[in-house]
């Protein structure tokens, strides 16, 4: 489904002369479709660059990208052409990060949703499934009008997991979705992935606790050490 | 998927112009005016396309040619050499051949696709909309250009857009010189909108309105296009709007595009010396 051949991001800062730093050496992976896979290893080794790489917010140094997609057969993402990158965003690849990063004045009820509505789900369904998701993942149902720019962590986090969730992904990247969650939260957030994967989602993650890696995961990839940074 | 709009090769050169332009301009030489004849290249050879329903931003500093761009693209200015191509499909009067330059066709035939199928909303409101004349009076101008003629039908359409746009509408019959800058800036984007186009350009639409003023110009500029899904070229040099409203970015300098991506890759991950430092001078 997803295969990460000699994959490297080198960051060249043009404010340091030109400097050349490294995001991460080369990475190898596969993941079979239905599969989970964890990224692991410490702080800085590059694990959120290499999903960042996957989602094409980072253009890869060197390496490719083999997917297998449901609209246009086997790409390779490092250079796959952005309207298809879009289109892939839009129809299969999710990614969720740590921190919530929506547009400002816009209820929260509407930011779940919007993936859906995205995809031609009309406004008024798509709001129901989102007040759903919502109050599973325990977000108090008078702040589904609110904006999300005032929620504390955790309820940030959770609307960011509920974005990723609300519908199906063939392929989700999940960058520590969980890492401000009390442990209730945390629950249900797990029985919701526990679910999407379940229905045939393939899943590359990055968690910093070892239990839920071992609850969710199928394999672990250690990242690759490096000396310095520079 | 085909895209509903392709340029290619856009020049445009104020001044008489030289052999040596090209060469002595551009990014390389960090400036846009030719060392030689004193020809200014506001932007050279621009090539890029959209896609439907796509919001396209195009940042750069000041002079680095993108309002030139959209001002070309909306036949305001004659460009120098360049080609347009329009892949509409909507049931227009007058078709447009995709296959057929824009910019070689008769004025005639230009104002007609500019009226009946394009929209456009300019920093300065003054450019955009006639002050001596009431704002459903812009608005019916725009209408009456693309042909509509019924007077009852006109204003009722008026009244809908300045609602949509959140304009009073019993302001409808006063004078947008009596609004306020970020009222008059709805007004243009209710005539922009007026004539339903398939192709919109904001021309820095929020410069120089306050903060307030700015988000609800976006908000309803954001909500617009996702309910209406009109493909969308969005010029600023605040990177706060590209990363709001669009999906692909183009970066400018000295009249060319020295970088294109995604907005979420051109602002995470920078490649180009010139968009480096522009992300870096975000406040």
């Amino acid at each position: 489904m997803l295969t990460v051949e000699n994959l490297e991001k080198r960051f060249v800062a043009h404010f340091l002369n030109g400097k050349e730093i490294v995001g991460f050496r080369p990475v190898s992976f596969k993941v079979a479709a239905g599969k989970a896979l964890g990224l692991s290893g410490p702080s800085g080794h590059g694990k959120s660059s290499v999903l960042k790489c996957i989602y094409r917010t980072y253009l890869a140094s060197s390496g490719r990208i083999a997917y297998d997609s449901a609209a246009c057969g086997p790409v390779d993402l490092t250079v796959l052409p952005q309207n298809e990158i879009l289109k892939l965003r839009r129809a299969e690849i999710g990614y969720v990060t740590q921190f919530l990063s929506v547009l400002p004045r816009v209820p929260a009820l509407d930011v779940v949703a919007e993936p859906l509505t995205a995809t031609g789900v009309p406004r008024a369904e798509a709001r129901e499934s989102a007040r759903r998701l919502l109050q599973r993942l325990r977000i108090d149902s008078r702040l589904h009008d609110a904006f999300p720019c005032t929620f504390s962590g955790g309820e940030k986090q959770r609307v960011n997991l509920a974005r990723a969730v609300i519908r199906p992904s063939r392929l989700l990247l999940l960058d520590e979705p969980t890492a401000s969650l009390d442990p209730e939260a945390m629950q249900v957030a797990l029985d919701l992935l526990s679910e999407m994967k379940a229905e045939g989602t393939t899943m590359v993650a990055i968690f910093h606790d070892r239990s839920i890696m071992d609850r969710l995961m199928d394999d672990i990839y250690i990242m690759p050490a490096k000396e310095t940074r520079l | 998927m085909t895209p509903i709009l392709k340029v290619g090769n856009l020049t445009k050169r104020y001044g008489k112009g030289c052999p040596e332009c090209l060469e002595r301009t551009g990014p390389r030489h960090e400036t846009n005016q030719c060392a030689r004849c004193r020809s200014i290249l506001a932007c050279r050879a621009v090539s890029f396309e959209l896609y439907p329903g796509e919001v396209l931003g195009i940042v750069g500093e000041s002079g680095s040619g993108k309002s030139t761009i959209v001002r070309m693209l909306h036949f305001d200015v004659e460009p120098t050499a360049g080609e347009f191509f329009l892949r509409l499909n909507g049931n227009a009067a007058a078709p447009i051949d995709p296959a057929q330059n824009l910019f070689a066709l008769s004025a005639f035939r230009r104002r007609q696709i500019r009226n009946e199928r394009m929209g456009i909303v300019y920093q300065n409101a003054r450019m955009g909309l006639r002050m001596k004349v009431s704002a459903g009076g812009n608005i019916a101008e725009r209408l009456l250009m693309a042909g509509c003629r019924h007077v009852g039908r006109m204003r009722d359409r008026a009244a809908e857009l300045l609602e949509q746009t959140e304009v009073p509408v019993q302001r409808m019959d006063e004078l947008p010189r009596t609004f306020s800058g970020g009222m008059q800036q709805r007004v243009q984007i209710a005539k922009a909108l007026s004539t339903r186009p398939e192709l919109l350009l904001l021309d820095e639409v929020t410069t120089g309105l306050d903060v307030s003023v700015q988000a609800r110009v976006l908000d309803l500029i954001r909500s617009l296009q996702q309910e209406l899904g009109v493909a969308t070229i969005v010029v600023s040099h605040d990177l706060g709007v590209i990363r709001l409203l669009t999906s692909r970015t183009i970066v400018m300098r000295h009249g060319c595009i020295v970088e294109e991506g995604l907005s979420d890759q051109i602002l995470e991950d920078p490649q180009h010396p010139y968009t480096q430092l522009l992300v870096s001078s975000t406040l």
